[in-house]
């Protein structure tokens, strides 16, 4: 008799032991989650993933509530509470994505990028040659301004550029269009040769005379601007 | 020999309900019965499966109030919807010659599993307002903040 008992005591004992669990180190997986969803562009990871969670869930429970099935739940205080918390998460991932763009001392380059969007979604005119009097070879050309065109048409493939010829008052009205038309084209053709990107949409304009008294002489609007075109669609091509 | 007849009756009908039960995992099965072989399909089913109302109604009703109330109330409720199940079942059975509107709605007792129950459009009183534990979608995780 107290063989048995022993026995099915070690017996118990055996089997405790045998279920019984290892607990798991966790610690190397917590700090890779961790590291993943850290920083600004964590949480926004985050709240965007909760975001569309939620307006998944309010979809569904649309659904059923379309197709009256769970008519026993209140669907429609589950899904206005589902679609609240997607927008609140969607609000708090787009504050997380304009901290993560605001902190540009971590990653420049990617702010760079953005600032040159925002700088080529705002219409932007930029003074590129001056010229002597009916003449239609620069005389004066700003290489600041035709590197930066260069730059910008490398970093953005499909850029518009308008390239505006103007004069001043001098001469006939008829003939400083037909000047500021050839003046236009000779910068086209200076930014092609300086490497402008092939892809890039340049554009000559001639838009005359520049105003001012008859008959004046102005070295400054005997010049060429080219404006950088401001069409957002257009870029997202 | 008469409780081997019973044997094979019983495997027969197991098995037919169990292949009338389709996966969960995507559609309804609303509509059933304008089709001779869903009536056939769920009067059967019905029938053999009409007793699981009885946990459904416990496991809904304790998720919803307390394990007290799910164990008396509910089994209580989950009684007569057996009861109701299975006659409901019976009577698809009966008629699935004919095209009619769905008797039970779900027409499975597994599918939508938090959803109380109704049989020719009518529900017993004091049903459960909330999601159940054993749905096949996962509404906890959804609900996180």
């Amino acid at each position: 008799m107290k063989k048995t008992t022993l026995a099915i005591a070690l017996g118990m004992a055996g089997l405790l032991g045998g279920c019984a669990t290892t607990p798991h180190d966790t610690s190397a997986l917590d700090a890779k989650l961790n590291q993943a969803y850290s920083g600004d562009f964590g949480d926004f990871m985050h709240h965007e993933m909760l975001a569309i969670e939620n307006l998944q869930h309010a979809r569904l429970i649309r659904q059923y509530w379309k197709d009256d099935h769970y008519w026993n739940i209140d669907l429609e205080a589950d899904a206005l509470a589902a679609g609240d918390r997607a927008i609140k998460h969607r609000q708090d991932s787009e504050a997380a994505l304009i901290r993560w763009h605001d902190n540009c001392g971590r990653h420049t380059e990617i702010c760079k990028r953005l600032d040159d969007l925002e700088t080529i979604h705002m219409e932007k005119v930029v003074p590129i040659a001056y010229f002597d009097t009916a003449k239609s070879a620069p005389q004066n050309v700003n290489q600041a301004g035709v590197d930066e065109l260069v730059r910008l048409s490398k970093k953005f493939p499909y850029l518009s550029l308008d390239v505006l010829g103007y004069t001043d008052t001098v001469g006939a009205k008829g003939k400083n269009k037909g000047l500021a038309h050839r003046r236009a084209h000779a910068v086209g053709d200076l930014l092609g040769k300086q490497g402008i990107a092939k892809t890039t949409r340049v554009r000559g304009l001639a838009v005359g005379e520049a105003g001012g008294p008859d008959n004046t002489a102005n070295q400054q609007n005997r010049r060429v601007d080219v404006r950088i075109d401001s069409d957002v669609n257009f870029h997202r091509k | 020999m008469k409780s081997s007849k019973f044997l094979i009756s019983a495997t027969v009908a197991a098995t037919l309900a169990i292949s009338a039960i389709p996966a969960q995992a995507g559609g309804s099965s609303d509509g059933y019965g304008q089709s001779p072989v869903g009536k056939l399909g769920h009067g059967v089913a019905n029938m053999a499966t009409g007793w699981v109302e009885l946990p459904k109604n416990v496991i809904n009703i304790s998720s919803d109030s307390n394990i007290l109330v799910g164990l008396t109330w509910g089994t209580l409720r989950g009684a007569f919807e057996t009861v109701s199940r299975t006659v409901v079942g019976a009577a698809d059975f009966l008629t699935f010659p004919f095209a009619t509107s769905d008797f039970a709605q779900p027409g499975y007792v597994t599918e939508r599993f938090s959803e109380d129950s109704r049989y020719f459009g009518a529900a017993l009183p004091g049903h459960w307002t909330t999601f159940g534990p054993l749905d096949s979608f996962e509404h906890e995780d959804l609900r996180l903040e």
